[in-house]
């Protein structure tokens, strides 16, 4: 028994009978929603009343160096707001202690060229807001101002050219692009955060929660199957979610449209989202919702109560919010690599309906890569109870065989040892060598690399050799090392060009990268520390230690990857994960295949060598794409000495 | 219609290595009989009935219920299975009566039966007051009666109870206990585990004393008397188990949840 539609719809009937008794639900995910746009609406504009009022009865306080009194009339006589005069030795410091909103200095030599300083403090509304109305005085009426005080020292048939052109700056985005434009970087993420808190409620209720109210466990010994429990669920955490949305988007649209903000609204803001936007706004929030509905069913499966599951949701939530961020940054469209970065992709499209800059490629694009991954998480949540640690607290399931001998589950370790590495590397190993390049390289490869390796071991009481792949081979596989990873070498720096296209390194990282290769160290400095250093301590971390745990429990090839894409990740930035995997994976698979580490360590020095020190050299990296078919000779050969010979060692 | 061989289940503990919570345990439970299972806390009751009610998986050996094996079999055996422990609950924003459609639905009644049946169990358990109050509103007696009332809706073959008496009053006891005296003569086939003697002595018609998850004897109250010498369950309990855990050194082999 699979999935049964009748049962998905009776467990979908009575959640969604509990979910409409349930009050907490029902303010966080509907009536706040509805009461925080009026709420946020007025109060934004009540403050901002309040604040006009005050500035209207205190008025500003102008500091000017000396006595101009056509000019100082002039501003006061021109300015909606009052204006006290301040007459100060410095305007500046005036400023600066805070007696005056704003300073105005005209310098003192005779003569054409004479400039006029505005001070004012950019940290504090009130000096800004002086300084854009009495700015906006001067350069509305700049020519008669100029003439005014210029005459007071200098004869007027000398000031012909310093007569001010008036600057006349005019945005060429409409209304409603201007309005989009500052609306489509909130809104975009207040739905999201709506979205999530929506149906986080809905989700931890009613897994989390069920089983603390021990409701979970009779649904498990009935006569339902549990992929259909979680489907059923499922739906309705997806429909909360989606009402939940639907309420927002329409809560401040009427509220909008029913001009409530009407300080902004009389001013320079028009409100028009057009009913395609909205439409399309709520298309992508689909894949997206069951993304987030899949996550939270995943993280509540696993909680015991419904405090550990909350607990359980914060950093997700937060963790959510980082790709959203991304999306927002100026700069970033929806036609560049965000498209494949599930949560950013829909931000940046919402972001770019509501400016009315949005392209249709993207759109589609990022709404198949959200279902693919909506897919993929929901396949795994549907199977999230196929666990029985999960569904009974307190007991922990799982492979008895392999693990009763053992004092640590193989792959938390390998994870936690991993973790705890990156962030040491990240706040002690990158800085240490910012300071002093070769001792901290010397730190971060024998210490912090090396030392990780033989803790992890260690702490499992796993045996050092076997882990390690302490153990000598055939020469046939030391030599299919060497052919194999200098075959594989264009395809690496294939691989390198092709993520560069997609993601331009920015010229000071690269200049930055290129002067710690060729700066003041010298050849033999460079042999030692970046490539045979590399190639020992690296690879007794990864392809010993972690692949050695990771390969206790999982598959080999699952070790492989998985060990590779942590070896990626270690290796400073986004730009080089994707090459550094795939070195990774090939490493990976030579200790796999020989059963010894130390192929592995002589393949990795020489790549480091071949990249770092001859590439740049013969200036292979400009390679074109044919020349990867001159490595896959090499490639091919590598490849059955090394199986001929792993094969020889094992007979 | 219970029928458990050598059936054992590990832990993993990370302080303790590996605990054997159930170890190679045999009994077998049939038609219209009582099969009280008594041993104190940790002893591997709670366990043994998870794996029954397919909730756990075993380490080994084998468990069949109503001629389905609960590994390979576990839907078949969930349908032919009514399962109540002190720690289940009710949905507290449904009322009784939605809790047993609910429940009938998913165990795969259809109207006009699901509905006979919900009638049936109503006016059977007295729950006619209170079957339109959401749980919420219900004290522990009348919450113990739905519950109960949960696990008969599709009439199961097999009836297991964990401890179902726990935290009840003297008289919601003696009501349970009276109600699971009726299904037995309705020839059901019901398996109860306690560690409170008198409820075993009322009830059960054969007792299986289990304690660190091994099987310590089997059979009437008559013939543990015989096989112990002692007169009082009490008294057969206590010479079966180690002197050492009696004086306070109890076990705890079974995580809890």
């Amino acid at each position: 028994m699979l999935i049964n539609w009748k049962d998905i719809q009776t467990v979908f009937h009575k959640e969604i009978v509990e979910i409409m008794r349930n009050k907490r639900i029902i303010v966080t995910a509907f009536l706040i929603p509805m009461a925080i746009y009026p709420i946020v609406i007025f109060g934004m504009d009540w403050l901002q009343s309040l604040e006009r009022r005050k500035i209207e009865e205190e008025g500003y306080r102008i500091a000017v160096s000396r006595n101009m009194s056509d000019v100082t009339d002039f501003i006061c006589r021109s300015s909606d707001v009052p204006v006290t005069i301040l007459y100060a030795d410095s305007v500046f410091h005036a400023v600066r202690d805070g007696e005056a909103d704003l300073g105005i200095e005209w310098e003192d030599r005779p003569g054409e060229d004479r400039n006029v300083w505005f001070f004012y403090t950019g940290s504090e509304d009130r000096s800004i807001k002086a300084f854009s109305e009495i700015e906006m005085l001067f350069s509305d009426h700049g020519f008669e101002w100029s003439r005014r005080f210029l005459a007071q020292d200098l004869a007027l048939e000398h000031v012909s050219r310093f007569e001010p052109e008036r600057i006349v700056v005019k945005d060429i985005a409409t209304l409603k692009e201007q309005t989009g434009h500052r609306i489509g970087k909130i809104l975009p993420f207040i739905l999201l955060m709506m979205l999530v808190s929506g149906c986080s409620f809905a989700a931890i209720d009613m897994i989390a929660g069920e089983k603390e109210r021990g409701c979970f466990e009779t649904i498990l010994v009935s006569g339902i199957s549990r992929r259909s429990v979680i489907v059923g669920k499922m739906a309705v955490v997806v429909m909360t979610g989606l009402v939940s949305l639907l309420v927002n988007v329409l809560s401040m649209l009427i509220w909008l449209k029913l001009g409530m903000m009407q300080s902004i609204q009389s001013t320079d803001t028009a409100f028009d989202i057009s009913f395609a936007a909205l439409a399309g706004i709520f298309i992508c929030s689909i894949p997206l919702t069951l993304i987030i509905a899949a996550i939270l069913i995943l993280i509540s499966a696993r909680a015991k109560s419904y405090q550990s599951g909350q607990t359980l949701l914060m950093p997700v939530t937060f963790a959510s919010l980082v790709p959203a961020v991304a999306a927002v940054l100026p700069g970033m469209h929806s036609d560049s690599f965000l498209v494949a970065l599930p949560i950013a992709n829909v931000v940046v499209t919402m972001r770019e309906m509501l400016e009315g800059t949005f392209i249709i490629w993207p759109f589609f694009v990022g709404n198949i890569i959200n279902l693919g991954v909506a897919s993929a998480l929901v396949y795994s949540a549907v199977n999230s109870l196929n666990t029985e640690g999960r569904l009974i607290p307190g007991t922990s399931g799982g492979d008895m065989d392999g693990l009763l001998r053992m004092r640590r589950d193989p792959i938390r370790t390998a994870f936690m040892g991993f973790a705890i590495v990156w962030l040491l590397f990240f706040y002690v190993a990158v800085p240490l060598q910012a300071r002093d390049l070769v001792s901290g390289l010397v730190f971060t490869l024998w210490g912090l690399i090396l030392v990780s390796a033989f803790v992890l071991v260690r702490i499992q009481n796993l045996p050092v050799r076997e882990t390690m792949g302490f153990r000598n081979t055939h020469w046939k596989v030391w030599v299919g090392s060497i052919v194999f990873q200098t075959g594989i070498l264009p395809l690496i720096l294939y691989l390198n060009q092709w993520v560069m296209n997609i993601l331009p390194i920015p010229s000071d990282w690269m200049e930055a990268f290129s002067d710690t290769l060729t700066g003041d160290l010298s050849k033999t400095t460079l042999i030692l520390l970046m490539c045979i250093s590399p190639g020992i301590c690296e690879e007794m971390l990864f392809r010993g230690a972690i692949f050695g745990s990771l390969k206790r429990k999982w598959s080999p090839w699952h070790a492989v990857i998985v060990s590779s894409i942590m070896f990626g990740f270690l290796h400073f930035s986004v730009y080089r994960l994707f090459p550094t995997t795939v070195i990774g994976i090939a490493l990976g698979w030579l200790v796999m295949q020989s059963g010894s580490i130390y192929p592995a360590m002589l393949a990795h020095a020489l790549n480091n060598f071949l990249s770092l020190i001859v590439a740049p050299e013969l200036e292979l990296d400009k390679l074109s794409s044919h020349w990867m078919l001159v490595g896959l000779p090499a490639v091919i050969l590598g490849v059955m000495l090394v199986c001929s010979g792993s094969g020889k060692r094992r007979r | 219609m219970i029928r458990i061989h050598e059936l054992s289940r590990s832990f993993f503990d990370r302080q303790r290595g590996e605990i054997r919570a159930v170890d190679a345990l045999s009994f077998e439970c049939g038609r219209g009989e009582i099969m009280g299972l008594l041993g104190p806390n940790g002893a591997g009751k709670t366990t043994t009935l998870r794996m029954l009610a397919t909730l756990l998986a075993p380490t080994s050996g084998t468990a069949e219920l109503n001629g389905y094996d609960v590994v390979r079999e576990p839907d078949k055996v969930r349908s032919s299975l009514g399962f109540l422990s002190s720690t289940t609950g009710l949905y507290p924003r449904l009322t009784p009566e939605e809790i047993l459609r609910f429940f009938g639905e998913i165990n795969g009644l259809k109207q006009p039966e699901l509905k006979r049946r919900i009638d049936e169990l109503i006016a059977e358990f007295s729950i006619t007051d209170y079957a339109r109050v959401r749980c919420e509103k219900l004290s522990s007696g009348m919450k113990q009666k739905v519950s109960i009332a949960r696990a008969l809706i599709q009439d199961p073959p097999v009836l297991i109870f964990d401890e179902p008496t726990v935290g009840l009053d003297v008289i919601a006891a003696a009501q349970t206990m009276k109600t699971i005296l009726q299904y037995k003569q309705r020839g059901k086939c019901i398996l109860y585990s306690t560690h409170i003697m008198s409820e075993v002595e009322k009830l059960c018609d054969r007792i299986a004393i289990i304690h660190k998850g091994k099987l310590q004897a089997i059979g009437t109250l008559d013939e543990l008397r015989k096989q112990t010498g002692e007169r009082y369950l009490e008294d057969i309990f206590f010479s079966l188990m180690d002197p050492g855990e009696i004086n306070g050194d109890a076990a705890t082999a079974e995580p809890q949840p």
